[in-house]
């Protein structure tokens, strides 16, 4: 019997976006859908003034089985520690002790799944399940055989960075965007979700998600993967921005106050005072502490206007998701890295194979003409280069 | 912010000092006195002379020592000035080969990213153009906030210098990556419109592919390519057009060297990792003593790969404001020895801002 009955295939999930062909499939498909929809359901859960995050009390309104999810991500950090990052001389940019803490992900990524989906038929305390996921992801729990849990297991690979490049960027936030999808559909966010538990399970895990990631993000020196640089909404990531303006819609909604305009995030003060609680100041804070060489407007221009120019919360989270959707879903260079499972299958067949590297070297492998200029190679000249 | 005060020595602080001797006397393109001091300064043989026309000759030398002088200060110049720039620039460029010959002594640089603050520190350690002569292997643009300034500038060194000043195309020289990577964003803000983002990716075109130089050193921005073994097949290539999505012209500005050897996947999606192997063959083919290309964040600004056979150069410090990595350049003396600069982020004051504008997706 399949831990996941919905799912008994044990196909391997894999890659099916490899140009601009696949891209428009995709753009046209119920998989991109599906994402927009999820965003935007636990996005309003949170604008809908159903979320009190507290920090002090994380599991407050959590499922059993996210509760376990949190815990495991508390224990993912602790991993840092357990791999520290080596002569940083050897290395060119990124700390390849990362890639052992990477390895160690792909070696408990079972037992944290296995952990979270028991949890949905026990009858678990939070704080027990809490503490079972952080047992789950010190090796102390067992998995379960059951392959078809790779079909969950691959998104949470993907989520915190690239092991070979040593980066990090939006296509692995989104990847664990994904995961909570999956996680969803085989129902670890309880039956039927409720409004609350979605907003809780949103502004929770996206703190804890954040604290992995910021902390991999500094200790392995993780590349930007794909910065815009200043000309981007950040370096690494773009959801929280859109949950975070979410919740403070609601809370200013609900209480008014200093935190109604989206310029308070000009005032470190507020920024430092609220960082804990609000999603949107958690990520200016972080920002601010990094990038202390530069002026704020010309480090984060884009978060400068916004700040500037947006009466109140709820513009700024309607700019969000649009961001979200042309700086994340339409860009090939991101969702080319997506995968497709049985439990997100792609609805399209893809064009081609990843294109194989030459097994022989120089030209034997690819010869061009050797007669030079004309006709050498397709002319992809922009038609208004003169 | 506290921009308001000590402006002006602000902006003299980060003049670089080689510069500043060529230049100081044109406070402003429209100073009187700046022409009248520069026109009892003889033409130096270093700006083209055109012999049927030497009113024109007079007039390029005034316009490019005032638009340097406008840069060297931090000022865009204006956008009729960046066609005129564009227009020469392009001449320039037309007449240089795919594998530009470069004479040492010459100072290689990588990577800058609009970081103009630093572009000034290479300047201030590594001596002014034209007392140095400068390498550049791409990527003025995208990212950093200030890159219609770096490109500007260097674009006119290489037009009043064009044998001390050498440019090469890397990946984000190119139509399709500015779009996505901040220098469409940057021109439109500041400009308020895409002309001269136009104006410039189209001089992008005739930006060479790599440069050799003594015959000893071959420069590429990103790395080598399996349709390429000796330097002949560069120097066959059209590459007037924009960057092509595969093929040599794309490899050699977007290729990684790797510890793995062999040609492999490049996990960015374009161009070809390469090995040591590789690297070794084509060195020997081609009687080369090294490889030196720009194209990766490295953290302390050079990085030796393939036992010595390729050097990295990244001259980009702190990257993003926030990898916290130095940035370096490399001296090649006239016995091609090889000394490598490294440098911090020039030290910053407060500055006024260009403005605000709502973004896009939130209008």
């Amino acid at each position: 019997m399949s831990i996941t009955p919905e799912n008994d295939d044990s196909s391997v999930p894999q890659r099916h976006i490899f140009n601009q062909v696949d891209m428009d499939a995709f753009a046209a498909s119920d998989r991109r859908k599906e994402i927009m929809n999820f965003v935007e359901t636990i996005g309003k859960s949170c604008a809908e003034g159903a979320a009190a995050y507290d920090p002090k009390n994380p599991l407050e309104g959590l499922t059993p089985s996210m509760a376990s999810l949190h815990g495991s991500l508390e224990t993912m950090i602790e991993w840092v520690d357990e791999f520290p990052p080596g002569d940083a001389r050897a290395a060119r940019f990124g700390n390849p002790a990362f890639r052992e803490w990477h390895k160690q992900l792909l070696a408990r990524s079972s037992a944290i799944i296995t952990s979270c989906l028991l949890a949905r038929g026990e009858n678990l305390s939070l704080e027990g399940a809490c503490q079972r996921g952080k047992e789950a992801a010190a090796g102390s729990f067992p998995a379960s055989e059951d392959p078809s849990i790779g079909q969950l297991s691959c998104y949470l690979h993907d989520s915190f960075g690239q092991p070979i490049r040593l980066d990090y960027g939006t296509g692995h936030e989104s990847s664990f965007l994904v995961f909570l999808l999956v996680l969803s559909k085989v129902k670890c966010f309880g039956e039927p979700p409720s409004k609350k538990s979605l907003a809780a399970i949103t502004l929770s895990i996206f703190h804890q998600y954040l604290k992995v990631t910021r902390r991999l993000q500094t200790d392995y020196r993780l590349e930007p993967a794909g910065s815009h640089g200043v000309w981007g909404l950040d370096d690494y990531h773009c959801l929280p921005f859109y949950f975070g303006a979410c919740q403070l819609h609601a809370s200013s909604q609900a209480f008014g106050g200093e935190l109604s305009s989206p310029n308070c995030i000009n005032f470190e003060q507020t920024v430092r005072d609220h960082g804990d609680v609000f999603l949107y100041l958690s990520c200016i804070r972080y920002i601010r502490e990094l990038k202390k060489a530069a002026p704020f407007f010309e480090a984060s221009p884009m978060l400068y206007d916004v700040s500037q120019t947006m009466p109140n919360w709820d513009k700024v989270s309607r700019g969000m998701i649009r961001l979200y959707q042309g700086e994340v879903l339409n860009k090939l260079q991101v969702v080319q890295h997506f995968v497709f499972s049985k439990l997100f299958p792609a609805t399209w067949k893809s064009s081609q194979v990843q294109r194989p590297a030459p097994t022989e070297t120089f030209r034997a492998a690819t010869a061009i003409p050797a007669s030079g200029a004309s006709g050498a190679m397709p002319p992809t000249r922009a038609p208004w280069a003169t | 912010m506290n921009n308001n005060n000590n402006n002006n020595n602000n902006m003299m602080d980060i003049e670089p000092d080689g510069a500043s001797t060529s230049v100081s006397s044109a406070g402003s393109d429209e100073s009187p006195m700046a022409m009248s001091k520069a026109a009892q300064t003889k033409i130096p043989d270093t700006v083209r002379y055109d012999a049927l026309n030497p009113a024109a000759t007079e007039k390029r030398y005034y316009d490019l020592e005032a638009w340097l002088s406008k840069l060297s200060m931090g000022t865009p110049l204006a956008e009729s000035e960046v066609k005129a720039l564009c227009e020469m620039a392009r001449e320039v460029l037309l007449n240089e080969s795919n594998v530009q010959p470069v004479p040492a002594p010459v100072t290689v640089c990588g990577d800058i990213h609009g970081q103009w603050h630093d572009l000034m520190e290479i300047f201030r350690i590594g001596g002014s153009a034209p007392d140095t002569n400068y390498l550049f292997m791409g990527d003025y643009v995208d990212r950093g906030y200030y890159s219609v300034e770096t490109v500007s500038m260097v674009v006119t060194l290489k037009v009043r210098y064009p044998d001390r000043v050498f440019l090469l195309r890397g990946n984000h020289e190119s139509r399709q990556i500015t779009q996505v990577y901040g220098f469409y964003d940057e021109c439109v803000r500041k400009y308020g419109s895409a002309n001269v983002w136009k104006m410039f990716t189209d001089l992008f075109d005739y930006l060479p592919l790599t440069a050799l130089v003594e015959n000893s050193i071959f420069c590429p921005h990103g790395g080598l390519s399996p349709s390429i073994d000796t330097l002949d097949h560069v120097r066959q290539l059209d590459r007037v057009q924009e960057v092509p999505h595969e093929g040599p012209m794309c490899d050699l500005v977007w290729s990684d060297p790797d510890d793995r050897s062999g040609w492999g996947i490049n996990p960015r999606g374009a161009g070809f990792t390469f090995g040591k192997d590789i690297s070794e063959k084509f060195n020997e083919r081609n009687g080369l003593s090294l490889v030196s290309r720009a194209h990766q964040l490295v953290m302390d600004g050079y990085n030796w790969s393939h036992d010595q056979q390729v050097v990295t150069i990244f001259s980009a410090p702190n990257y993003c404001y926030r990898c916290g990595n130095q940035a370096a350049i490399m001296e090649v003396d006239e016995s091609l020895q090889r000394t490598f600069l490294q440098f911090d982020p020039a030290p910053r004051r407060g500055e006024a801002h260009s403005g605000k504008k709502m973004p896009d997706y939130f209008l």
